[in-house]
């Protein structure tokens, strides 16, 4: 997958698309060219250029791209909603009209901010090339260009941050080619083929010494990644320094924000959504009970009778759940009981796991945050973790584990040649991420290793 | 009549009946140069040469390809004296020291001018397509003027109640005239209900293909609930002639032009003429393209 940050130029008129592409290249900065086709078939006008491989950071587009007579700002607005629709940046972007209608950008601007339907679309900020100074004027075009970037702040610090973390990147292959060169005997003819060679055996040593050599074959991307990570985030800290200093004024001081941005937060740092690649014994992934198999309620009793309750409600009382702060147990059924996988790390880099851990859990409706808490304590006792509120699926949650109920499984058994999943287990829904697996694995392991004080 | 004589001349060059070229030419360029000379007086060289130039060279292309293609159909005279007009009235306002946003308006007015005429003389390519496809297309850079303002948009040929039919002809052009009309329908029928003491009134343009309805050809017509024309409609299709407030005036005679250009014909009416729904009270237009052969 490649997804490069880039800057996108559209015009309908070949020859004004030329000067704006060819300012880029006299100021150094790669861009896209599109010319903008106003074909019947062409619903947004650059349904021809393929968008996939890049991110656009920066978009620079022609104001009056159909060849309007009544050039009014509604009229002029219609194809730049459509362009942007199309492109589909789901992040922060700037856009720029180059135009010879300067007088119009402003009515067009509050057009797009009023009308676009789906707000995150919307650019951080949008300005304007006036062609009427600029189109004959090149030196002054470039001088323009040169400056969009640092115009905002803010954009400026987020451009340069993805910048640096392509240039440590580079940084860190370069260093590894430098390393892997050849000596200057190397016969000329073979000297590109040794220095590959030497390449692609430092990548393998790095990927397998990483995770081991089972776990590398399986997950050769990820193996090579995680070798790598340490220089990359070396090279990161010794590269030139942002500039965040400059847009984030508040970088230092007291600052708060909503109960909302913090669960969305938690989620963006603790929470991976899972999408059906995560196996169902990848560390840190939470299994809800498999709905189809606990409908039955013979299936119930099984699995409370193996882990040594009556009902589930005796999980949920003994471990997250306050009964006594319950009046309607209604409210318990957005509750999900499941398990998350707490394989010990080394493990799972090793490949070593004979049976895997999971850890009996509930993801919990924030809503029941009070009918958690026992007395002033957020837990029932000390073998509970319970991580922060996050957002998932639009609504507030938070989840709880109990290290007292672990059970040692396999998510898929052989059976007559056959790979059965493990029946209690239902589809993943997330993946914690390492930060918090790495807190919560501290957390089990000094509960389990707890030692037994008799005292008077 | 203001520079009556020159005015004169310069059609008769467009037109192809004077060969005498250096006229024209020297009297914009002069009038170019004056105003050139005025926008420096003022120190308005930052704000304004930019503009002046694009505006020069966007006129002496368009006059040059009018002259040198001759291009059937298009008279653009009117249009070049706006400009040339407008350029002395752009350089009277600099020398009274207008407020400079009355000079930057007139300006931009001449640029308007110029690039909305523009696409009339490229090279426009005949295309033979579908004319279902092409309202489609139309509707959808609209839909968000017809969501913000509420406006009822019916076409009958997407739910294939009507027949679709092919035209030949340059598509941007024809997109741009159904565009000037969708746009005053947009306009009036927003006034009528701003305005209109009818409690119930909404907004509703309609385009309906006429496949058959013509001999000439088929056609579409493109109705609104609107108040309908204030003018009457002979004077409608004359440039610089209009009642909306900030037009240019130039909607419906660009229609005109490109109409006759690819020897078809507009006619303004009444829905009713038309046997057509009698909901549509407002605007009715229509634009008759040939026959294909």
């Amino acid at each position: 997958m490649i997804k490069l940050p880039s800057v996108l130029i559209i015009d309908d008129i070949l020859d004004e698309l030329n000067v704006i592409r060819d300012s880029f290249a006299k100021i150094g900065l790669p861009c896209l060219p599109i010319q903008y086709s106003n074909d019947l078939d062409n619903a947004s006008g650059i349904d021809h250029a393929n968008l996939e491989k890049i991110t656009p950071r920066i978009i620079i587009t022609d104001l009056n791209l159909t060849e309007l007579t009544t050039i009014n700002a509604a009229n002029l607005a219609g194809p730049i909603l459509k362009l942007i629709n199309k492109i589909d940046i789901q992040g922060p972007y700037l856009l720029y009209f180059w135009s010879k209608n300067s007088a119009t950008v402003q009515e067009v601007k509050n057009i797009i901010e009023q009308r676009i339907s789906n707000k995150n679309l919307l650019p951080l900020s949008m300005g304007i090339l006036d062609k009427a100074d600029l189109l004959h004027d090149h030196s002054k075009l470039e001088l323009a260009l040169d400056k969009i970037i640092s115009e905002n702040p803010l954009f400026e610090s987020i451009f340069n941050w993805e910048c640096r973390i392509n240039s440590a990147a580079q940084n860190t292959i370069n260093s590894l080619y430098k390393l892997t060169s050849p000596d200057s005997q190397t016969n000329p003819e073979d000297y590109v083929k040794i220095h590959s060679e030497k390449i692609m055996n430092v990548l393998a040593l790095i990927a397998n010494e990483t995770l081991g050599h089972q776990n590398a074959a399986q997950y050769p991307s990820k193996s090579v990644d995680l070798g790598l990570l340490p220089v990359l985030s070396d090279s990161l800290q010794n590269i030139e320094s942002g500039t965040w200093n400059r847009s984030i004024t508040k970088i230092g001081e007291k600052t708060n924000v909503d109960d909302e941005m913090k669960a969305k937060l938690n989620s963006f740092y603790h929470i991976e959504i899972t999408q059906d690649a995560h196996s169902k014994s990848q560390r840190g992934v939470f299994l809800p009970i498999n709905e189809n198999y606990a409908s039955n309620k013979e299936n119930i009793d099984k699995m409370c009778s193996k882990l040594g309750v009556e009902n589930f409600n005796e999980i949920l009382a003994s471990e997250f759940i306050n009964f006594e702060r319950i009046g309607n147990q209604d409210i318990l059924k957005n509750l999900k009981i499941g398990f998350v996988e707490l394989s010990a790390e080394c493990d799972h880099a090793q490949k070593k796991i004979k049976l895997h851990r999971y850890v009996i859990s509930a993801l919990i409706p924030e809503i029941l945050s009070e009918h958690c808490k026992f007395g002033r304590r957020i837990t029932k006792h000390d073998g509970i973790y319970r991580l922060p509120t996050f957002e998932f699926n639009g609504s507030k949650f938070f989840l709880m584990l109990s290290f007292k109920y672990q059970i040692g499984t396999k998510d898929i058994f052989l059976i007559n040649s056959e790979n059965i999943e493990h029946k209690w287990f239902g589809n993943p829904l997330f993946r914690l991420r390492d930060q918090i697996l790495s807190d919560i694995s501290f957390k089990c392991s000094q509960y389990s290793s707890r030692p037994g004080i008799v005292s008077f | 009549m203001l520079h009556a004589e020159q005015r004169d001349s310069i059609t008769q060059v467009i037109k192809g009946n004077k060969k005498d070229e250096n006229l024209p030419r020297n009297r914009f360029e002069d009038n170019v140069s004056d105003l050139r000379q005025t926008i420096k007086k003022h120190g308005l060289e930052k704000e304004m040469s930019g503009k002046l130039t694009l505006i020069e060279q966007e006129f002496l292309q368009m006059r040059e390809v009018t002259i040198n293609s001759g291009i059937a159909g298009i008279n653009l005279a009117v249009i070049f004296h706006e400009v040339e007009r407008g350029v002395d009235e752009l350089n009277e306002s600099i020398k009274r020291s207008d407020n400079y946003d009355l000079i930057i308006k007139r300006a931009e007015h001449l640029s308007k001018l110029l690039e909305g005429f523009a696409p009339l003389l490229k090279r426009n390519e005949q295309k033979t397509f579908s004319i279902k496809s092409l309202i489609l297309k139309i509707k959808d850079l609209s839909q968000h003027r017809f969501e913000h303002h509420n406006v009822i948009f019916s076409c009958p040929l997407f739910d294939d109640l009507e027949q679709d039919f092919k035209i030949k002809a340059p598509v941007g052009l024809i997109q741009a005239a159904i565009n000037n009309i969708l746009d005053n329908a947009i306009h009036w029928t927003r006034i009528k209900y701003e305005t209109s003491v009818e409690k119930n009134y909404k907004p509703a343009i309609r385009i309906q293909g006429l496949p058959k309805y013509f001999p000439e050809g088929p056609a579409i017509a493109i109705l609104d609930n609107g108040y309908g024309f204030n003018i009457p409609v002979n004077e409608a299709v004359k440039p610089f002639k209009t009642t909306r407030p900030g037009g240019m005036g130039l909607g419906l005679y660009y229609v005109e032009q490109v109409m006759e250009a690819i020897n078809g014909k507009l006619i303004i009416c009444k829905s009713e003429d038309l046997d057509l729904s009698e909901a549509y009270t407002g605007a009715a237009l229509v634009l008759v393209f040939r026959k294909e052969n």
